[in-house]
């Protein structure tokens, strides 16, 4: 089988990106937090890959400390409104009848509310961090999942396995638990591969407006936000920043649709 | 024991089962046949407690005295798997493409009989050696794509057998399956059901296997059970009309050779089934019937005694 491009291209981007965030554990070229102001602004060389920010601090260091936290934020996100979504998504879609109709009007209701506003609101109540971060993006991602989660369900219920399983005696949960779940993991892994690049998107926006991490704690988002009144002496410092944005969201949204279109044979046979 | 008593499944104004009333004593070996949409699934169903959420039932049904009618989901959880079981037609879309097929089968051990892994692993396998499975040890960890389509109907089968149940309904087992493969499925549930002094509803519209499998048969047309009687006597000597034309199209095996290049026509039943919602009020056989009287479309006629066999045709009255 010929492997769609955007696959292939999100799937090295992703790599870049998630190689840069685990060689940070390990090892980043010099300290992110050294402050050096005799070098600040220093151009590209050797020793400073992408040059020195306006305190001195080693911008490669920096971007791939970033890269840890961004992915860290995202993958905690995403699996914490990934799971409840998808137990919620299963458990509607096995009840079926006024559950389902609840779970899915306030899952709408939860579409509706725009995340940043509920990122704001969970900072104004508990103060910034990257926690509060977390929770937000991963409300935003309950409903998202939720949906998903029961219209595959919903069909898998439909299956004459299912309905062996309910002839040998199973209840609905057992039948949740091991005939939907396994057989629903497609789009709901498709669905969190996209919705990884959201959060990464999401976070960047939060930590820009300072209700992300904190200093001196680096994240894309806050180096961009402190680029910003340095636009016109080093606009580079805003520049890699937002290109590394760019390439993980554009890495896991093209991984997230390639996958969906190996997985989905409807989608194959279209094109 | 299963009792129905004037069972009927409906949805809207359209009659799946009409009024069927039928005694399953444990042992009894039950063959349902008629043609698709006959009712004969919606009748196993039934008994499953798996009737379609959208149909109204109504009617009574009693298992070992304990009345079914209206029963919840919860109820019929205990009930399946123990008191009854059901074998799929469809061996392919009948198991998880993603499961290993003895977790499958596992399962209402696990649940039913309060077994361990192990011990439901153990007796997985013994059930997989009960039903002819070739090489049981390495099949238990196969999945459903890696193995034939008589075999996923030993899985299918096994897994009904797991907890011993009184009652086990076949809905046309051996359809999917290839032609030489059918006999063996046949006699094998009939002989389990033999072993084990289990009932088995077996239901197909292949009438050389329910012959094979079965002690009973019960004719349905339309929703309704048009006869009934020992097996051997239905089928040689068939009361009702329907029956008669049912046995009456089965293709020759070996047909005449062609004539001027043309081949012999295979026998049919003049007409098609109706739909389910617009079937006549009286006899359901009724438009399509060859010795029809003139009040067979509006009046239903009874089960009639023919001498220890049953079967419900105006046209009997007095004559048989």
């Amino acid at each position: 089988m010929k492997l769609p491009v955007n696959l292939l291209i999100g799937a090295v981007l992703v790599a870049l990106v998630l190689g840069a965030a685990a060689l940070s554990l390990l090892w980043t070229p010099h300290d992110f937090t050294q402050l050096n102001v005799r070098n600040k602004f220093a151009a590209p060389d050797a020793t400073y890959w992408l040059g020195t920010d306006q305190l001195g601090r080693d911008l490669v260091s920096q971007l791939t400390a970033g890269a840890r936290n961004s992915m860290a934020v995202a993958l905690a996100a995403v699996l914490l409104g990934g799971s409840i979504g998808t137990a919620l998504g299963l458990l509607a879609a096995a009840i079926g009848g006024w559950v389902e109709d609840l779970v899915m009007r306030i899952a709408d209701i939860g579409f509706a509310f725009p995340a940043l506003l509920f990122a704001i609101m969970l900072a104004a109540v508990f103060g910034p961090s990257l926690t509060n971060a977390v929770l937000a993006i991963a409300f935003i991602n309950i409903p998202v999942f939720a949906r998903v989660a029961r219209a595959a369900a919903n069909q898998v219920w439909t299956r004459e396995y299912v309905a062996a399983a309910r002839a040998a005696g199973l209840n609905r949960f057992a039948i949740s638990k091991d005939h939907i779940l396994p057989n629903i993991a497609a789009p709901v892994i498709v669905q969190a591969t996209i919705e990884f690049a959201v959060a990464i998107l999401a976070e960047a926006a939060l930590s820009y407006l300072g209700l992300g991490a904190q200093p001196p704690s680096p994240t894309w988002g806050r180096m961009l936000s402190e680029a910003q009144t340095l636009m016109y002496q080093a606009p580079q410092l805003a520049v890699y920043p937002g290109l590394c944005i760019v390439a993980a969201v554009m890495g896991f949204g093209l991984l997230g649709d390639g996958l969906r279109d190996v997985t989905d044979p409807r989608l194959v046979r279209e094109r | 024991m299963f009792e129905l008593d004037q069972l009927s499944v409906s949805f809207g104004t359209a009659t799946a089962l009409r009024e069927a009333t039928l005694t399953i004593r444990p042992g009894d070996r039950l063959g349902v046949v008629g043609e698709s949409g006959s009712g004969k699934t919606m009748l196993g169903l039934s008994l499953m407690g798996m009737a379609p959420d959208a149909a109204q039932v109504t009617g009574r049904l009693t298992v070992d005295g304990q009345e079914m009618t209206g029963a919840g989901e919860a109820d019929w959880q205990r009930l399946r798997a123990r008191k009854v079981a059901m074998i799929f037609q469809e061996p392919m879309s009948a198991l998880n493409p993603l499961r290993r097929v003895g977790d499958t089968v596992a399962d209402p051990l696990r649940i039913h009989m309060g077994l361990s892994a192990a011990e439901a692993d153990a007796r997985a396998l013994d059930l997989f050696r009960e039903v002819g499975m070739p090489d049981p040890e390495a099949r238990l960890r196969q999945f459903p794509h890696e193995m034939s389509g008589g075999q996923r109907q030993r899985v299918l089968i096994a897994l009904a057998l797991a907890c011993d149940p009184a009652l086990l309904i076949a809905d046309e087992p051996t359809t999917a399956l290839d032609a030489n493969i059918r006999l063996r499925i046949t006699d094998l549930l009939a002989r389990l059901a033999d072993q084990r002094g289990m009932a088995l509803l077996f239901i197909s519209h292949d009438l050389a296997a329910v012959a094979r499998a079965t002690t009973e048969i019960a004719v349905m047309y339309g929703g309704d059970i048009v006869e009934r009687g020992a097996t051997p006597a239905v089928l040689k000597d068939p009361a009702h009309p329907y029956t008669r034309g049912l046995l009456g199209a089965r293709p020759d095996p070996a047909p005449q050779p062609r004539r001027n290049g043309k081949r012999p026509r295979l026998p049919t039943i003049p007409g098609t089934v109706p739909a389910l919602g617009d079937l006549a009020p009286g006899c359901r056989f009724s438009g399509r019937c060859p010795v029809e009287l003139a009040h067979c479309a509006t009046v239903r006629p009874e089960m009639r005694d023919l001498g220890g066999r049953f079967a419900a045709c105006h046209a009997l009255e007095g004559g048989a």
